[in-house]
């Protein structure tokens, strides 16, 4: 396993006092917490980080460790003293921590000092409902669209008889309806990690996450498409034919259009109760290059016969 | 060490309603705990007709957020209010940049 150097990740001095280490704790914690952060790795980091200050910050814990000598250091491969008995050291390691979303500490921090989960054979009746497990699906916007259903193969740790801990894979077969939502939920009960003592297992939750579409976004249950159009089209009206994530339908534009208009087709977002959203197309007029002196002249002569200034109502 | 195990069906469809002792027992709080969450706000169950709470899924992503960052950062219940909100503006205000950022 790999030492873990505590101080290193707290940034503090080996002999710092118990305020810095405190101090340090806190302004990190604020830094890296998954729930506000988006720093990078911010959960691996935040779990360093309760790791690192769960040990430091008590004087019988961060003694032990400071036993071990301050030659090893971050990420060197370690193996316990002998005859070191984490779990006749410290009780309770873990007191005062439920795993929930963070996952356990560290093999180095199990070997030193006792792991929670296997209290079991002193402390019998110890009940504790295993921890909540959380996994992302992702989908493309047409299978949101459209709904699906989908095989999830998910790994989850398992303690058998012993005691063991053991990856155990699981085929989760979802069905997705026709216009789920992005970041939407579901809960699948008693699926998560099993209970220790007989306790009750901790819950599975299955998050819904839509991929990015080259061509349409969403916003809530609507779909907005930017509409290229010529600007003969825009000025003279016409009938286009423009996708929507149901197929195909006719679009009308109306004489004298303008880029930036939002057109809208009711209906025709996303499904959703008691209304479907709907699709807005977004118009966007494109010139096409002046290359030659025929489309040059073009142009010299729609300047004449177009009199027009787009700026009208800037200062001089 | 794998081991494979029995297809799961699971179905998006199913809507998902918790009780408050659920609640509590899957956050592992006290029912005072659960009730100071809702008297501030940071989650709003509705009633059923017979009157009791009624939490969706949202209600307990947003009270396991609170009490991580209460356990976590020290931070008090009007505080976990206050980002909360702050952090459901961030989030909107975050996909309101990435839409206008398409293309």
């Amino acid at each position: 396993m790999e030492y873990k150097d505590y101080y290193k990740v707290l940034g503090v001095a080996k002999k710092a006092s118990d305020d810095d280490i405190k101090q340090a704790y806190r302004r990190l914690a604020r830094k890296y917490h998954p729930d506000v952060s988006k720093e990078r790795n911010a959960e691996e980091k935040f779990k360093d980080l309760q790791e690192a200050y769960e040990v430091l910050k008590d004087p019988e814990k961060r003694g032990a460790y400071d036993q071990l000598g301050s030659n090893w250091k971050q990420g060197q491969e370690f193996r316990p003293p002998p005859g070191w008995n984490a779990n006749t050291r410290f009780n309770g390691a873990r007191e005062g921590f439920s795993e929930e979303d963070l996952g356990g500490f560290s093999d180095f921090f199990s070997n030193i000092f006792g792991q929670g989960q296997r209290r079991s054979e002193g402390f019998r009746g110890f009940q504790q409902r295993g921890s909540d497990q959380n996994a992302v699906i992702k989908i493309t916007l047409e299978d949101a669209f459209r709904g699906s259903v989908r095989n999830i193969q998910l790994q989850m740790p398992e303690m058998d008889a012993s005691g063991q801990m053991h990856q155990k894979l699981r085929t989760i077969k979802v069905t997705i309806p026709p216009g789920v939502a992005q970041g939407q939920q579901l809960r699948l009960t008693g699926q998560g990690a099993a209970g220790i003592g007989g306790a009750e297992s901790g819950d599975l939750y299955l998050e819904i996450d839509i991929l990015p579409n080259h061509l349409f976004s969403l916003k809530g249950k609507d779909v907005y498409l930017d509409l290229p159009v010529t600007p003969w089209e825009a000025a003279l009206g016409a009938d286009i034919k423009i996708p929507t994530l149901g197929g195909r339908v006719g679009l009308k534009l109306a004489p004298n259009s303008q880029t930036g208009q939002k057109l809208r087709l009711k209906g025709r977002g996303m499904p959703a109760k008691p209304a479907a959203g709907d699709q807005y197309a977004i118009l966007q007029i494109h010139t096409p290059p002046a290359q030659t002196s025929e489309q040059k002249e073009f142009y010299e002569k729609m300047a004449q016969t177009l009199p027009f200034n787009p700026r009208k109502g800037w200062p001089e | 060490m794998e081991k494979h195990e029995v297809m799961i069906v699971a179905n998006y469809s199913q809507e998902s309603w918790l009780t408050f002792d659920e609640v509590c027992r899957i956050c592992n709080i006290s029912s005072d705990a659960l009730h100071e969450l809702i008297a501030y706000e940071i989650i709003r169950p509705r009633q059923s007709t017979q009157g009791d709470l009624l939490f969706n899924l949202v209600d307990l992503h947003r009270t396991k957020t609170a009490l991580r960052l209460q356990r976590d950062l020290e931070v008090n219940i009007a505080g976990v209010a206050l980002v909360l909100d702050l952090l459901d503006e961030l989030e909107e205000l975050r996909a309101e940049a990435k839409f206008f950022d398409r293309g």
